[in-house]
C-alpha cells in the first residue's frame, strides 16, 4: 500500500508536469531575466473549415432568402414571376430528397429554381447543401470527431494505484 | 533533393564570362520581346470608330398580358409613352427596353402570345428596338421563347462609335454565370478603353436589395471586366424606379417603368406594387432619353408619363 502523503505529492508533481507541457507556463514561471530569452512559437493561422454550414448559411442569406425565406420555410420577400408559391426548404425528408437530390436541385435548378452550379464554385454548393440539411430534423450531416488525445502526463495521473 | 544538387553543379560548370554573355542575351531577348509584344498589343486593340452624336430611350418594365390592380391597363401606358416617344425632337436612333416586356406566367401558349404581342407593338412603332429579358419573360424556361421570338439572350453591336453590350442575369437565375462572363471578357479584352461603353440588363449589376433579387449575384466579377474602360454607363430595369449610383468608374441607371412603381428597397418586408390611384393613375411610370454627345458622354432626362412633353399635353 502507496501512503497517502506519497500519492497527494505524486499527483502534485504530476500536475506540475502536465502545467508545464502548456506553451507559456514555464516562461511565465521564470523569473524576469530568463523570460525573455524564449521565443514563443507561432500559432498557426486557423483556416475556417470548407465546405462548412457557416459558409452555407452566409451565402443562403444573399442568394436563396428572398425567394425561400430566412428560415427556409417558403415565406420569402419577393413573389415568382407566375406568382406561385416557392416551396419550405425546412420539411425534406431523407426518401424524397436524398443529400444527393438537395445538391443536384441547387446546382442544376429545377423550374423557376435558379442552376446556381452556374455560377458558385463546387465548395460553395456544398456548404449550401450542409446548410439546407441543417434545417432540417433529418439526418444532420454527420462530422467524425476523433476522441481527444490524452497526454502521457494525463495518463499517469489517472493511473489508479 | 537530387535536383538542386544537380543545378549547382550546372551552374559551376559556367565560367564568369560566359555566364555574363548568357546573362545579357537573355535581357535582350525578354527586352525586344516585350517591345514587340506591347507594340503589338496597342496597334490590336480596337476603338469601335469616331463617335457621332446621337439619341436613343431607354423603355423598361412594360409586363404585357399583366391584369390587377397596379396597373388597369399596361397596354395603354405603353402606347402612351410610345406616344410622347414618337414626338420627341430629335428623334431617337433607338430604343433599348430593358427586361419584362411582359407578365410572367407559367403556361408557354401565354407566354409566347404575350412576347409576340410585344414585337408587334414594337414593330408597329418603326423605331428600332433592342432588348434584354426579365425574369417576368424568361425564369420560368431559361428564355427559350424569349430568344425564338427576340432573339439573343445578350449580344452586343456598335452604334456610332460607342459598343453596347445587352446582358442576360435573369434567366437562370439573378447571375451572368461564367460562360456569359467569358464571352463578355472575349468581347472586351481587344477593345481600347477609349472606346465608350453602354451595358444594358434588367437587374442591378451591383448589390440594390438582394432580399428582393435587386442584385447580381456575380456582378462584382463583371465590372471587374470593365472598369479598365473611361466612359461606362448601365442601364437596367427590374426595381421599377429611378436610382442613379456610382460603383468604380461606373455609373448605374435604373429606369422609370411603364407598368407600375415599387416601393423603396430596404425595408425586410415583402415586396408589392400599390394599386394604380384614381387620382395619380400615372404615378412614378415613364421612360429615359439619353443623348451621348461627340465625345461619348451620356446625358440623360427622365421623362414621367404625366409630365406635359414636348409642347403636347400628354397624360
Ligand atoms: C428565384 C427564386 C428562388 C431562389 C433565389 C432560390 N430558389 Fe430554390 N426553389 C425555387 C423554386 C420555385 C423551387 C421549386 C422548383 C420546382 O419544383 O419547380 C425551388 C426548389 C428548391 C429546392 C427543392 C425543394 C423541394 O421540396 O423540391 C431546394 C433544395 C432549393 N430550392 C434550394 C435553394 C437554395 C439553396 C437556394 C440558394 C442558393 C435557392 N433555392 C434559391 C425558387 C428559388
Amino acid at each position: 500500500m502507496v501512503p497517502h502523503w506519497a500519492k497527494l505529492s505524486l499527483s502534485i508533481m504530476c500536475s506540475g508536469l502536465w502545467l508545464a507541457s502548456y506553451p507559456g507556463v514555464v516562461e511565465a514561471a521564470l523569473p524576469p531575466p530568463f523570460r525573455y530569452h524564449i521565443v514563443p512559437k507561432p500559432i498557426p493561422r486557423q483556416k475556417p473549415s470548407v465546405p462548412s454550414i457557416a459558409q452555407g448559411a452566409a451565402l443562403f442569406a444573399r442568394s436563396c432568402l428572398s425567394c425561400h425565406g430566412p428560415r427556409g420555410d417558403g415565406e420569402g420577400f419577393w413573389t415568382l414571376p407566375t406568382g406561385a408559391s416557392v416551396p419550405r426548404l425546412d420539411n425534406l425528408t431523407t426518401e424524397d430528397l436524398p443529400t444527393q437530390k438537395i445538391a443536384q436541385i441547387i446546382a442544376k435548378g429545377d423550374g423557376m429554381m435558379p442552376a446556381w452550379g452556374d455560377v458558385m464554385t463546387p465548395e460553395q454548393l456544398q456548404s449550401l447543401t450542409l446548410y439546407v440539411e441543417s434545417l432540417n430534423q433529418r439526418t444532420a450531416p454527420t462530422r467524425k470527431t476523433e476522441p481527444p488525445k490524452l497526454k502521457p502526463q494525463t495518463v499517469l495521473l489517472r493511473m489508479p494505484h | 533533393m537530387s535536383q538542386p544538387t544537380s543545378s549547382i553543379t550546372k551552374e559551376s560548370a559556367l565560367t564568369r564570362r560566359g555566364f555574363l554573355a548568357l546573362g545579357g542575351a537573355a535581357v535582350g531577348m525578354v527586352a525586344s520581346g516585350s517591345m514587340f509584344h506591347l507594340a503589338a498589343y496597342a496597334q490590336s486593340l480596337k476603338t469601335s470608330g469616331p463617335i457621332a452624336p446621337f439619341r436613343f430611350v431607354q423603355l423598361t418594365d412594360i409586363h404585357l398580358g399583366y391584369v390587377g390592380d397596379a396597373n388597369r391597363s399596361v397596354m395603354a401606358t405603353l402606347n402612351m409613352a410610345l406616344g410622347q416617344i414618337a414626338s420627341l425632337t430629335p428623334r431617337p436612333d433607338f430604343l433599348l427596353v430593358t427586361g419584362d416586356l411582359t407578365q410572367g406566367t407559367a403556361s408557354d401558349y401565354d407566354r409566347k402570345r404575350r412576347l409576340l404581342l410585344f414585337k408587334q407593338v414594337l414593330d408597329a412603332s418603326k423605331i428600332p428596338y433592342y432588348t434584354v429579358p426579365g425574369e417576368h419573360d424568361a425564369l420560368m424556361d431559361r428564355g427559350a421563347l424569349y430568344q425564338m421570338v427576340l432573339g439573343d439572350l445578350h449580344y452586343g453591336f456598335i452604334h456610332k462609335g460607342v459598343q453596347f453590350l445587352g446582358l442576360d442575369n435573369v434567366s437562370r437565375g439573378f447571375f451572368l454565370g461564367r460562360e456569359q462572363l467569358k464571352w463578355v471578357k472575349g468581347q472586351l479584352d481587344t477593345m481600347s478603353p477609349e472606346t465608350p461603353l453602354i451595358l444594358f440588363c434588367h437587374a442591378p449589376l451591383y448589390n440594390v436589395f438582394a432580399p428582393w433579387n435587386w442584385y447580381t449575384f456575380d456582378g462584382a466579377a463583371l465590372r471587374a471586366l470593365v472598369v479598365r474602360f473611361h466612359r461606362v454607363t448601365v442601364f437596367y430595369g427590374h426595381v421599377h424606379q429611378v436610382i442613379s449610383h456610382r460603383t468604380e468608374t461606373i455609373t448605374h441607371w435604373a429606369g422609370l417603368p411603364t407598368a407600375w412603381p415599387l416601393p423603396e428597397p430596404g425595408e425586410l418586408v415583402k415586396l408589392q406594387p400599390w394599386p394604380q390611384g384614381a387620382t395619380h393613375p400615372y404615378l412614378g411610370l415613364g421612360y429615359r432619353v439619353v443623348d451621348v454627345s461627340a465625345v461619348g458622354d451620356v446625358h440623360v432626362k427622365n421623362s414621367l408619363l404625366s409630365e406635359v412633353n414636348h409642347g403636347t399635353a400628354l397624360g
